[in-house]
């Protein structure tokens, strides 16, 4: 069909408009540019060298494509597109959007979770090496060592994963690790998955965070309480961390993480409960640091540092990441020292450091979704 | 630089269509010269110096065979100058995959391998390098005048929006259009329309299908099932079609809006009723330029039955080739050339008595599995692809899981895609529907407006690549 002038006239002056509009908008801002929560550094204006051309095109199309001015607020709509029509990740590597909105780690996380990734023979005798060789170089040193998982939370609520989630192998990677530790070392282990599970059971409130990865409050509580039950073994003066001494009160937050990831944390609320003393806490901040690595970027939390002025009891050094956060005040108050080291995701032994605090106990901090960083040479897609 | 992306939509193609409006007309050749120059570079600066030489090698030669009026030596230096094309696109395209031959030759004899150097292959060097040589057989045949301004056999060679995916343009096709053209709303608007189609087609479907086929295609052969197996069939079948066809209406579209008009290159292939069909269908640039320049020359279908089928077989051996250095590109092309073959014998004299229904399977059946060939890393992952379709082993113990790639904007990516890839939507629904309200002024606007719809949409689509957010910080 031939089509009038008109309708071309129509069309190109459309288009004029909107590319028009759009350079209008970025030198006088007309529309509002919404934030993006992308935690990242965008790319940056590359210098235009004459003697050197080549590498600059692309340079210069990814800050183009990183400061394109639509860019946040198309994003978002995509997000809102997807979220609102059909209940579906913008970020399906990242982001799995499951049953009743319930928000989890997707990509490798989930490859974890459903047993896709399996470790070898080798890499379970490996990392077995590793934490024995830890182990003996703690004892040596006087003290005891000890080992934790935190759960994912696909391993805690598996039944708000999406349908289409599969698992590949009966066994997790985590399962097999625990197996082979408990079979062939005698590596001190302190199982965190079957208390949490036992505590779903018997709560109606929620363990882990609908929006986040993390635990909450109340299943971080439940680890400390487990941990220092395990620790009692062998330090029973340590004592009991009492439920009684401690409350939870809800606070309303927008969503967390992984709304902001899918660009939806406004839409998306979460009440999370906050561990709350009923007593005052003895154990007080030490002005004790380290150099946190440049590029970790929680440097205040790099180290945490209590003491308990003239206690006699033990003292404590732990390994760990974000997800000891919420155990850290309850567990604090059972030890003279207790010296929490947040090794940017790196899980080392961090020897320098263990020598110099000289702890009665150290425990190993890792969290599931992390549990390939033990390997030495974790798969090129193990990746948080 | 690709014409699917942000800084081409919002500054390149604005810029140089704001200057070919203000310019004067004489100046229209210099500056969309000077625009493909550095569209070209944006893909690699240092490999503009191999298009710049093509141009003057073309040029000169062109001169060189016109000059002489003796056809005998005008042939020699013919030959001289395709062959020079020809050791550009085989340096660069090819030499990898020759040396990778002699050292698996080498490697069986005991001797030592020869090392590897690091070639980087130039951008549309496969497509320049064909308009080059059109350029230097036409003048050889006379089809058409020599260029004797370096500007507008440039301009031929470079111009932009067929030089990195074609369609290849014949320099007879070309030639009038480098003196004189229309610059106009008219064509603007049509060239306009022309390329938000394609555009859509690329990033809207195209991208979508890319994502599910590269799951397949990329997992172990183990971990398909059959059903999974035809379901990569299927949608690489989709991707390619809607990803090359949309480039190729973007290129259309383009230089409508310059003023050129740029030859078809598709023509709903995955209708055609054989072999024969698709392939006067499918790339139809391609098909042509084999058939004018190799096929005509190698003594075409004049000759005997066996020498027509030599001619052939050859024709598309070279075109598997053309498509990539790789012994699954030359395996891709002897599967057509053998149905080619056949089609002339008895399978097509079976083919024409049977139903359509009959045919249109025949023909989708073995391009889908000419797809797989295409798409292979290797020989030996076709061959295993090819036993999960026929439901042969595929038992592994990591069963691929695409659910979560099968998604809502898939399935609607996929209605579409089936869709669009029938004639039903363009000549029914838009002589039909189209006509009706096509007429009515309500029915342009809306036409206009869901053609910006759509270039929007895609716009959304390319700004949401460059989205990577982490969990956590990270400066």
């Amino acid at each position: 069909m031939p089509k009038s002038v008109t309708y071309h006239q129509i069309l190109t002056c459309l288009f004029v408009a909107v590319i028009l509009f759009y350079w209008i908008d970025r030198y006088y801002g007309l529309l509002k540019v919404p934030e993006l929560q992308e935690r990242r550094k965008l790319a940056q204006k590359p210098a235009f060298d004459p003697s050197f051309l080549d590498p600059f095109p692309k340079k210069y199309e990814s800050y183009y494509n990183d400061h394109f001015h639509w860019r946040n607020g198309l994003i978002r709509l995509k997000n809102y597109i997807n979220y609102y029509t059909f209940r579906q990740s913008n970020l399906p590597e990242e982001v799995l959007i499951g049953k009743e909105d319930w928000l989890f780690k997707s990509g490798f996380q989930l490859d974890i979770y459903t047993g896709k990734f399996q470790f070898s023979a080798r890499d379970l005798e490996a990392i077995t090496e590793e934490l024995e060789r830890r182990k003996a170089l703690v004892e040596a040193a006087g003290a005891k060592y000890y080992f934790c998982i935190p759960p994912q939370k696909h391993s805690i609520y598996p039944e708000y994963l999406p349908n289409t989630v599969q698992r590949f192998n009966e066994k997790t990677c985590t399962e097999q690790l625990i197996d082979h530790l408990s079979e062939y070392s005698n590596i001190d282990y302190i199982d965190l998955f079957a208390p949490i599970r036992q505590r779903k059971q018997q709560t109606d409130s929620l363990l882990y965070y609908v929006t986040d990865h993390h635990w909450n409050d109340i299943a971080a509580f439940s680890a400390a309480q487990e941990v220092l039950g395990y620790l009692q073994k062998d330090f029973p003066q340590l004592g009991q961390i009492k439920a009684g001494d401690y409350a939870f009160n809800y606070t309303e937050y927008a969503g967390m993480t992984l709304a902001q990831m899918l660009g939806i944390e406004k839409e998306m609320k979460e009440r999370a409960p906050i561990l709350t003393p009923l007593f005052e806490l003895q154990a007080k901040d030490s002005i004790r640091s380290y150099p946190a690595p440049h590029d970790f970027p929680f440097k205040s939390d790099y180290v945490v540092d209590k003491r308990i002025v003239e206690s006699g009891m033990p003292s404590l050094f732990m390994v760990r990441e974000s997800f000891a956060t919420a155990t850290i005040q309850p567990l604090s108050e059972h030890f003279s020292r207790s010296f929490y080291l947040f090794d940017n995701w790196k899980h080392q032994f961090n020897a320098s450091i263990f020598e110099q605090e000289q702890p009665d106990i150290y425990v190993q901090m890792v969290w599931e979704g992390l549990i390939f960083s033990l390997m030495e040479n974790p798969p090129s897609d193990a990746k948080w | 630089m690709l014409f699917s992306s942000l800084i081409f939509l919002y500054s390149f193609l604005p810029i140089l269509l704001l200057a070919l409006l203000v310019l004067p007309k004489t100046w229209h050749n210099g500056w969309l010269l000077l625009a493909s120059l550095i569209f070209y570079a944006w893909g690699g600066v240092s490999y503009t110096a191999i298009l710049i030489l093509s141009i003057l090698l073309n040029y000169g030669f062109g001169r060189w065979i016109a000059a002489l009026g003796e056809k005998k030596r005008a042939r020699s230096i013919l030959i001289f100058g395709i062959g020079l094309n020809l050791i550009i696109l085989l340096f660069f395209k090819y030499a990898l995959f020759f040396l990778s031959q002699l050292n698996f030759g080498l490697k069986g004899l005991g001797v030592a391998p020869v090392a590897l150097p690091k070639i980087v292959l130039p951008l549309g060097v496969s497509f320049f390098t064909f308009q080059g040589i059109s350029y230097l057989v036409d003048v050889y045949r006379k089809t058409t005048a020599v260029q004797k301004r370096l500007d507008r056999l440039g301009l031929y060679i470079a111009l932009f929006p067929q030089l990195i995916a074609g369609p290849i343009v014949r320099y007879h096709d070309l030639a009038g259009q480098l003196r004189t053209r229309n610059l106009g709303w008219g064509n603007i608007g049509q060239g306009l329309e022309r390329f938000i189609i394609g555009l859509s087609k690329k990033v809207l479907l195209a991208n979508n299908f890319a994502i599910v086929a590269d799951a397949i295609f990329s997992a172990q052969p183990e971990g398909l099932s059959w059903s999974i197996a035809w379901l990569g069939v299927l949608v690489y079948a989709l991707q390619i079609y809607f990803d090359f066809s949309g480039y190729s209406d973007m290129a259309i579209g383009l230089g409508r809006m310059f003023g050129f008009v740029i030859p078809e290159n598709f023509n709903y292939p995955y209708i055609a009723k054989s072999v024969r069909e698709f392939w006067r269908r499918w790339h139809i640039s391609l098909s042509q330029w084999f058939r004018d320049y190799v096929y005509i020359s190698l003594g075409g279908s004049r000759g005997s039955r066996n020498q027509t089928y030599r001619n052939l077989i050859v024709v598309f051996l070279l075109t598997g080739f053309w498509h990539g250095a790789s012994w699954t590109f030359i395996c891709w092309g002897a599967f057509h050339g053998m149905f080619m073959l056949a089609e002339r014998g008895r399978l097509g004299q079976w083919l024409t008595t049977s139903s359509q229904l009959l045919q249109h399977s025949y023909l989708l059946l073995v391009i889908g599995l000419s797809w797989v060939m295409f798409r292979a890393e290797s020989l030996s992952y076709a061959i295993d692809y090819y036993l999960r379709l026929i439901g042969v082993g595929g038992q592994g113990e990591f069963q691929l899981n695409i659910s979560s790639f099968l998604d809502w904007e898939f399935r609607i990516a996929l209605l579409f895609g089936l869709v669009f890839s029938i004639p039903l939507t363009s000549q029914r629904f838009s002589a039909g529907v189209g006509e009706m309200v096509g007429r009515l002024s309500v029915g342009q606007v809306g036409r206009s407006f869901l053609l910006l719809l759509l270039f929007l949409w895609c716009t959304m689509e390319l700004a949401n690549d460059s989205y990577n957010p982490f969990i956590y910080f990270r400066f």
